[in-house]
């Protein structure tokens, strides 16, 4: 208890005489002046660190107490620069009836643990004021829990802007998988949507390059209708035939019905991002930025594939054309 | 050399308060090479239960404040930080700076604190800075964080550590 008021470093089994007059102040319930000492002692303390390299600094609270009343700590707040750990926070043991057991003055059955039992407190420091254990690259799901546990217990909310963008140290690994995981989902629905346009978009872009006349025949253009497209496509583009292009013709029937084949497609996958995207969006407030961002980005993609599309469509339409043209070719070379 | 950055010091100080001064070390010691005594919190409470009332005797010493300000945390760093450019001043130091502007300048001999543009001593002090952020201690200061007066008895200079 001494040891609180006029510590110093070493065994107490010789207590100094300012030890003796100050334990004989107390006992006898006479006023002592408690500043005067303790600062007396800081006084020598500090003497003996300048000249005998004394390695305690006695009144580490105390001084720390005075730095923070003298808003000290608040200035090193607003810098913003330094965070806890470089100010090596600590908070010292308690001294209550579990001290008096350690020290042999009662016996271990008689101590009883108190529910008024002082714990170490943290309360002064404002920087130590609930630093979200998560940061942005966590799961939503993972900062969605935590919010509502954190809710739960304190009863206040964190907001997106409170949470850290990384955590101190580096990148999570689990952010990273997860990153990844997107990153490879994303582009895997993409592929689904580009590949096959982007196959179609070659052999269509091969066609017009070798350009070779053909008639327009109008006539014809009804029986070519029933035929199986795709398969002529096909048979055409693997054979590598040339074809003529014819550019000026009316859009078809049988196009906008494969048009609406792939719109079909695409809306489903949209409609189910749009799904996940308003689950998440009510499972948390707090992700909605990410979400608009990933609906963003949707949306981009989606544009792009319905583009690249209207592309293949446009050159399926003169492949198809070409493709009666030879087939009334053929029948008059019948006839 | 010296006194030349101290006029500038108090000069700086009359200037703006929160003027931020850098210190050089007062020790040989490094940082890391101290040790931070933490006071221990004390629960007086638990003490009593177990048959060890004290509540008492630190009630008459007015020292309730100081064992409720002990439970908290303390920033070690700013603490050694705080303790390596630590000075003490006293009435010595201020002779020795008295001494040293007249020196320089015989024709201030004679003349009071304020004359020599320095700052009037009113107690002894442990000057110290914190990033630049001037700290000075004094009884007073404690005092005020220990929630109480500077009053009581006090029985001078019995093991000649104190300084007069």
């Amino acid at each position: 208890m001494s040891e609180n008021l006029l510590p110093k470093g070493g065994g107490v089994d010789q207590p100094s005489l300012d030890h003796r007059v100050f334990l004989h102040f107390l006992i006898t319930l006479e006023k002592a002046n408690v500043p005067k000492y303790i600062f007396n002692h800081m006084l020598w303390a500090l003497k003996e660190s300048q000249n005998s390299n004394m390695s305690w600094i006695p009144y580490g609270r105390l001084l720390f107490e005075i730095f923070h009343q003298g808003g000290i700590l608040k200035a090193i707040k607003l810098s913003k620069i330094i965070i806890d750990a470089q100010l090596g926070t600590v908070t010292s043991k308690v001294m209550n009836g579990c001290t008096l057991r350690k020290m042999l003055l009662i016996k271990k059955e008689e101590y009883t643990q108190l529910s008024t039992n002082l714990l170490e407190s943290s309360v002064v420091s404002n920087l130590m004021d609930d630093f979200p254990p998560f940061c942005r690259q966590d799961p939503p799901d993972v900062r969605a829990h935590y919010v509502y546990e954190h809710w739960k217990r304190t009863g206040e909310t964190i907001k997106f802007d409170e949470i850290p963008k990384t955590m101190y140290g580096g990148a999570l690994p689990i952010a990273r998988k997860r990153k990844s995981k997107k990153k490879a989902t994303s582009e895997a629905d993409d592929d689904e949507e580009a590949f096959e346009p982007k196959k179609k978009t070659k052999k269509a872009k091969d066609a017009p390059q070798e350009q070779s006349v053909g008639s327009e025949v109008p006539t014809i253009h009804d029986e070519v209708q029933d035929l199986e497209l795709v398969k002529i496509l096909d048979k055409r583009t693997r054979s590598g035939k040339t074809v003529g292009s014819s550019q000026s013709l009316p859009p078809q029937p049988s196009i906008p019905r494969k048009k609406s084949k792939q719109n079909v497609r695409k809306l489903k996958v949209s409609t189910y991002v749009r799904e996940e995207d308003e689950e998440i969006e009510a499972s948390s407030d707090l992700i909605t930025r990410e979400v608009k961002r990933k609906k963003a980005a949707d949306a981009a993609a989606l544009q792009k594939a319905l583009e690249i599309a209207k592309d293949i469509e446009v050159h399926a339409e003169a492949l198809l054309k070409e493709s009666t043209v030879e087939a009334s070719h053929k029948v008059i070379e019948l006839t | 050399m010296a006194t030349s950055s101290s006029n500038q010091e108090t000069s700086m100080q009359i200037a703006t308060s929160e003027a931020y001064q850098i210190k050089g070390r007062t020790m040989k010691l490094e940082e890391w090479e101290l040790t931070v005594q933490g006071e221990y919190p004390v629960d007086f409470i638990s003490l009593a239960h177990h048959g060890c009332e004290l509540r008492n005797f630190f009630h008459t010493q007015y020292l309730d404040g100081y064992f409720c300000m002990l439970n908290g945390p303390t920033y070690e760093n700013l603490v050694k930080h705080f303790w390596v450019r630590a000075e003490v001043y006293d009435i010595h130091v201020a002779r020795l700076e008295e001494h040293e502007k007249v020196l320089i300048d015989p024709t201030l001999k004679g003349k009071t604190r304020e004359q020599l543009c320095l700052k009037p001593l009113t107690c002894t002090e442990i000057r110290s800075s914190i990033m630049g952020i001037p700290v000075s201690i004094t009884e007073e200061v404690i005092a005020r964080a220990c929630r109480r007066k500077v009053e009581g008895s006090y029985e001078e200079n019995l093991d000649n550590k104190t300084i007069p």
